[in-house]
């Protein structure tokens, strides 16, 4: 981890957070030994709203970095922010309720912002853990091109068997017509992987296949043969990378929609507790 | 000249074919600008394979890649010779070969597929993507945050306030839980409480006024809400944590540094001073309060001699013959078992200190609770009573005729004085000990009695010696007649009876009889309780076990009682008899409420039992007996 947003610039965010949890865990023991702890009195007030303006800073990540133009410190600076932050909420919005839960709309806000930063972890691990993994799968070809590889091995395939028998077309057409007829599978991937040895079972089929082919076609046949190999073969490899790029978002679907709901939470709990 | 590259290029506009020629035996192809044959795609690998000429003048290509992603006539190859016709492909480009003269270069002719020329219907990749799948992460925000506000307000809708409450509804308020309007009115900042006079709908007012926040005032009083959390989950609402007391009493000379005591407390266990007494010195207006630990002030101010030790030595001698005693002799506590109740002489010392003043009057005494000038003239009674009933025809010859002045006085007179100064011999000092046993004469009214200058009549309880001799034979006569005779037998009826109620006397009265000079009884001043703010039960400890095996469970906590010979010794513990069971965490109860109240208990709760309730603290010196006037 040479250089990641976890140490970026040695480490800032994190030795800025841990002080600041450092000194909230001290501030917040001596607060609840002379009071009752919970959201209502002054400190808690206080840890709320610093709770808010944080929660603010990361929700704002998703405008900065989108915006490349932005001259708010560097987009790296921003990620380290977002996640040492985010671990900080964890303790620093328990401490804004006295730790406090319950059944109540209050506890759901505190829920999902702990499911959200969790899964940022998640993320975090993935992102620090997996691109090692995609490179190595990555040393042929990168997905797009792998695709149009394979696009390009279909035509070849294509202008192979346009003059040759049944047979031989069948086999150019079935492999068109499961590519065609292949359901995205982008989630099941990530757990189903390839399905065992796939090069190896289409290796076998073929060689299945050579006693319909005729004999003065028997040439071609083995060139298709190879192309289809080698299809598989790109195809396994897609695969494989698209596994780690899938994982690599998969969190992200839970990361971003329930921040979403957890800011809209967060704005009928400091309704609730207005009116109240 | 082993190879000759023939590509088309686009210069100022226009397609142009451009040959190079490179002279070596071998011709790199790849992404890298170093190649002979510069293939510029991406995918293309840096040194992507490479055509090398033999010794015998054929061409072999070399796939470099390791992947085999080098095709010759569209078969994947790792190496293979190339003939003149064949095409390698690798990734968009083909590259025919041809070898016009056998002798000459090989011609290497590029072809350059379009960027985009591939069949959308057939890409892989998009089906293998999470963005083609049928959740994206914005239709997933809408869902969640639409599940989130819908059922948000479905809850308001159908009255199910609960799940907006910050934690449950005390106890006692369950009932009225979903009543939300009860006690909120409408919008309110979240740093407010709910006021006071929405509590006192139902709660009385005068239960709520809070005792520490009148005379001694460090502020407005708090709002009832702001002590009693609501909304802090099924408790009960009374059970106010020692948080909302530290609040103050953490720091109270922050709060006001004019108060006297200050003295920084956040929990028994760790730093709650020593229990003080309050004592009123001679030169401070105002009671001190003197912790247990001072040894040079701590004093008992009760005026009523007792020593400990002696009473609870074995086999004491009584009136009933030899009897050990317990604390249980003569401490009692209420019909609650909390407190001790204060020691009353007729129940609780009589038994042994009597207070008879005439062996021949057996089991007759003067009442308890009066000071010797009335005892005095009780005694005068009784004797009177017994002189009258030995002589009635006495009685006839007297009733309304009183003896004129330079008179000698009548023989009821001599029989009483007489009898009276001897009963006092025995009651009061020097010589009897019946009444100083325990009480202390005033100081300003020594004990010694004085006589007024001239006064004739002399009715002192001391008779000096000298006056035997000057006895008349008038006076002899009830001694040497009466008393042996009917007067005996008088004073044993007298002795049993109990119809001499003396009645008390009126002030003018007192102020007459006190210029006899004789001593007065010190105000006891026993207190009642030492921490009258305190709250303490003394049945709740008795049953204990870690008490109940140390013997007398009283001297459990009273340790000091059984050594005790001095009536200043206070005997209440100390605060570390209580710690070495009220510690926390892990030990008895520890908090502010175990023992202090905050709220004034003057009004009796009409659900409690009169009984429950504390006897109302009458300031710092708290309650006293004062059964002397």
């Amino acid at each position: 981890m040479g250089h990641s947003f976890l140490t970026y610039r040695g480490g800032r965010w994190f030795w800025i957070c841990a002080l600041f949890a450092g000194g909230l865990t001290v501030h917040y023991l001596d607060y609840r030994s002379s009071t009752i702890a919970y959201g209502g009195t002054t400190i808690g007030l206080l840890y709320g709203v610093a709770g808010t303006l944080i929660i603010g800073v990361l929700m704002y990540l998703g405008v900065r970095k989108r915006s490349y133009a932005s001259g708010i410190g560097t987009l790296q600076g921003w990620i380290s922010a977002h996640v040492y932050l985010g671990l900080l909420t964890l303790l620093l919005i328990p401490m804004h309720a006295g730790f406090r839960f319950g059944w109540d709309v209050h506890t759901l806000a505190f829920v999902l912002l702990a499911i959200v930063v969790l899964s940022g972890v998640f993320g975090t691990v993935l992102y620090l853990t997996l691109p090692a993994r995609l490179t190595k799968h990555e040393a042929g070809l990168q997905a797009d091109k792998i695709d149009k590889e394979i696009g390009r091995l279909l035509a070849d395939m294509r202008s192979l068997v346009k003059d040759k028998s049944d047979a031989i077309v069948r086999l150019y057409q079935n492999e068109v017509a499961a590519l065609q007829n292949r359901k995205p599978s982008g989630w099941s991937l990530m757990w189903r992987g390839p399905g065992g040895d796939v090069i190896a079972k289409r290796a076998a089929e073929l060689a299945q296949a050579v006693s319909t082919i005729p004999a003065e076609e028997q040439a071609t046949f083995r060139l298709l043969s190879q192309l289809l190999l080698k299809k598989a073969q790109l195809e396994v490899t897609l695969i494989h990378q698209m596994r780690i790029r899938n994982a690599l978002q998969a969190w992200l679907y839970v990361h971003l929609p329930v921040s979403i709901a957890m800011v809209v939470t967060v704005v009928i709990h400091v309704l609730v507790v207005f009116y109240y | 000249m082993a190879f000759r590259i023939v590509r088309q290029v686009t210069f100022r506009g226009e397609l142009r074919e451009r040959t190079v020629d490179h002279a070596g035996d071998v011709l790199h192809i790849g992404r890298g600008t170093s190649n002979e044959l510069h293939l510029d795609d991406l995918a293309v690998s840096l040194i992507h394979a490479q055509i090398t000429r033999d010794s015998q003048g054929r061409y072999v290509l070399k796939d470099l890649t390791g992947t085999g992603a080098t095709y010759v006539n569209q078969a994947p190859v790792m190496e293979a010779f190339l003939r003149s016709g064949d095409t390698i492909r690798i990734q968009r480009y083909r590259v025919a070969m041809s070898q016009p003269d056998p002798a000459g270069p090989l011609v290497l002719t590029v072809e350059e597929q379009a960027l985009d020329k591939d069949e959308p219907s057939l890409a892989l990749l998009p089906k293998l993507q999470l963005s083609t799948g049928r959740w994206t992460k914005r239709a997933l925000a809408l869902m969640l945050t639409g599940l989130v506000t819908v059922g948000s307000v479905l809850a308001l809708g159908v009255g199910q306030h609960g799940i907006f409450m910050p934690g449950a509804v005390s106890l006692k308020h369950a009932k009225f839980a979903q009543q939300c309007d009860k006690c909120h009115e409408s919008w309110k900042a979240v740093w407010t409480v709910v006021p006071n006079k929405t509590c006192q709908t139902c709660h009385p007012a005068t239960l709520l006024t809070p005792s520490h926040f009148g005379d001694r005032a460090l502020g407005p009083a708090p709002q009832c809400a702001s002590c009693h959390l609501e909304h802090k989950g099924e408790t009960f609402l009374a059970a106010v944590p020692d948080g909302q007391c530290v609040q103050c009493h953490g720091a109270l000379e922050a709060k006001n540094p004019t108060i006297p005591v200050v003295t920084s407390v956040h929990s028994f266990t760790r730093d709650h001073p020593e229990f003080a007494i309050s004592r009123r010195l001679p030169d401070q207006p105002a009671p001190t309060r003197v912790r247990l630990d001072d040894r040079t002030l701590l004093k008992d101010e009760g005026r009523l001699k007792l020593n400990h030790e002696v009473h609870l030595a074995p086999d004491l001698p009584t009136p009933a013959g030899r009897e050990t005693l317990t604390c249980a002799s003569c401490h009692r506590t209420d019909t609650e078992g909390r407190y001790m109740q204060p020691i009353i002489y007729e129940r609780d010392c009589m038994r042994c200190h009597t207070l008879e003043f005439d062996s021949q009057l057996p089991g007759k005494t003067v009442t308890h609770g009066r000071q010797p000038v009335d005892v005095r003239r009780e005694l005068e009674e009784i004797y009177s009573a017994v002189f009258l009933r030995a002589f009635p025809e006495e009685a006839k010859r007297l009733s309304g005729v009183r003896r004129l002045p330079g008179q000698p006085p009548t023989r009821q007179e001599l029989f009483v004085d007489e009898r009276r100064a001897k009963a006092e011999r025995i009651l009061f000092p020097p010589v009897g000990k019946r009444c100083l046993k325990c009480h202390e004469a005033d100081a300003d009214a020594p004990s010694e009695e004085r006589r007024p200058k001239g006064d004739k009549s002399d009715r002192s309880a001391q008779r000096e010696p000298t006056q035997a001799g000057k006895e008349t034979p008038e006076t002899a006569i009830p001694r040497a007649r009466g008393l042996p005779g009917r007067a005996r037998e008088a004073t044993k009826e007298i002795g049993k009876s109990d119809y001499l109620l003396v009645p008390e006397l009126d002030n003018q009265d007192r102020k007459t009889l006190s210029g006899a000079g004789l001593f007065r009884i010190r105000t006891v001043n026993v207190p009642e309780r030492w921490f009258p703010y305190s709250r303490f039960d003394h049945a709740a400890h008795f049953g204990l076990a870690e008490i109940k095996k140390k013997g007398n469970v009283c001297l459990a906590c009273h340790d000091a009682a059984a050594t005790s010979r001095k009536t200043d010794d206070v005997l209440v513990p100390p605060i570390g008899t209580c710690r070495t069971c009220h510690v926390e965490p892990g030990g008895a109860q520890a908090g502010c409420r175990a023992c202090h109240d905050f709220h004034p208990k003057q009004q009796a709760d009409p659900k409690r039992s009169a009984e429950r309730v504390m006897p109302p603290a009458r300031g710092l010196v708290g309650a006293r007996i004062e059964s002397f006037p």
